[in-house]
């Protein structure tokens, strides 16, 4: 088994803030973060891009998901508008297959850096956790010796759980904890 | 009840394909609990699942067949006892083997459910991509359906098609393939009917 057979899921709450009071479009610039995020995943090495997929609310509770498979694709936004938005809270997952959960993460902060200057928004970066890498599941239903899922609805840290409030992007220093 | 497992490499079209499938199951009159699981931390699809107005159980970071198979069984196990539906639809995370996730739910097979389906989803604009870095998988998930759904036609290129066509039919031959885009509500219909058909036989 090799480095590009394996898939280290790396997920982050972010919050974005629009560098003039409310975001216009916030379809947009979700899309523009993702492909973003996936033409940095593929320059980075990675073998394939399985999935990057966010889910995003606005402080009036509208909502709405965003979802990129591949750059030829394209990301695609559906749900509510969130037109106005003065903030956007973004729960981010990148499943990317040929990188390291350190390379993901490092990938991630520089797509917001670089979408920060070019003025899409500012973020803070709230929590963060990579899993193990692993290669999916075979057919023997052999695999793994780790066991560390979370059932129901119930959220808990487990894993490499990390906390970035001194990594961030517009000075909001905002640790939290989904434990 | 029957249980209904979707299957599929990540994006595929599973979740587009779910929500679909629960307005089917709603204009039937049937009554359905859904199962989602991401091997990621932070669930995605569960919150886009429940924004359609769905009940959804979310088992997250960890694959349900295998590492955290306990936890299906579990949450099978409340769903049932509580709700008593008329099918259990579980979202497979997309790099399980839908072997694994009936072998772990196959010792309350005929107590907690009747009958099972296995529906795997393929993504043809990806499918070469996906032999060539994750073959295991892929193949696991193609011979372990019980129906096949290639997605996505809109994007796909004719050969990209072919392939996928080929590929189906060399892994599962005499599995039943559908063609189907979500930009075309028309082409899931087919499909959609069979699977309501199945909900509805429990």
């Amino acid at each position: 088994m090799t480095g590009r057979e394996l898939i280290a899921p790396y997920s982050v709450r972010l919050r974005l803030v629009p560098p003039q009071g409310e975001f216009a479009e916030p379809h947009e610039d979700i899309c523009a973060l993702l492909e973003e995020l996936g033409r940095r995943t593929e320059s980075a090495g990675a073998s394939l891009i399985g999935h990057l997929k966010c889910y995003v609310e606005s402080p009036a509770g509208e909502n709405f998901h965003g979802s990129l498979t591949s750059l030829r694709s394209g990301a695609r936004c559906r749900g509510e508008r969130a037109q106005g938005a003065a903030s956007l809270t973004v729960d981010l997952t990148a499943l990317v297959y040929g990188l390291s959960g350190d390379e993901v993460e490092a990938v991630t902060l520089a797509t917001l850096r670089q979408m920060q200057e070019q003025g899409h928004f500012e973020w803070e970066l709230n929590h963060a956790s990579t899993l193990e890498p692993e290669a999916g599941c075979q057919p023997s239903g052999a695999g793994h010796d780790h066991d560390h899922g979370q059932e129901g609805h119930h959220h808990h840290a487990h894993a490499r759980d990390r906390e970035h409030g001194h990594d961030h992007g517009g000075g909001h220093a905002d640790h939290r904890d989904e434990a | 009840m029957n249980l209904l497992l979707f299957s599929g490499f990540l994006g595929s079209g599973k979740t587009t394909l779910i929500r679909a499938f629960a307005q089917r199951l709603t204009d039937e009159g049937l009554t359905a609990c859904f199962i989602v699981n991401e091997v990621g931390e932070v669930g995605i699809d569960g919150r886009v699942l429940g924004d359609g107005g769905l009940d959804v159980y979310e088992i997250t970071a960890g694959c349900i067949c295998c590492e955290i198979a306990s936890s299906l069984v579990t949450t099978a196990e409340q769903i049932v006892e509580r709700y008593h539906p008329d099918l259990l639809v579980i979202e497979a995370s997309g790099i399980a083997a839908p072997e694994g996730v009936l072998k772990a739910l196959a010792h309350r097979r005929g107590e907690l459910f009747q009958d099972e389906l296995v529906v795997s989803l393929v993504d043809p604009t990806r499918l070469e991509m996906l032999l060539a870095v994750a073959l295991p998988l892929t193949e696991a998930q193609i011979r372990g359906a019980d129906e096949l759904v290639i997605t996505k036609l809109d994007e796909a290129t004719p050969d990209e098609l072919a392939v996928a066509r080929e590929t189906l039919k060399g892994l599962a031959p005499g599995t039943q393939v559908s063609e189907i885009t979500s930009e075309n509500p028309e082409s899931l219909l087919p499909l959609l009917g069979r699977l309501a058909t199945f909900g509805a036989a429990s």
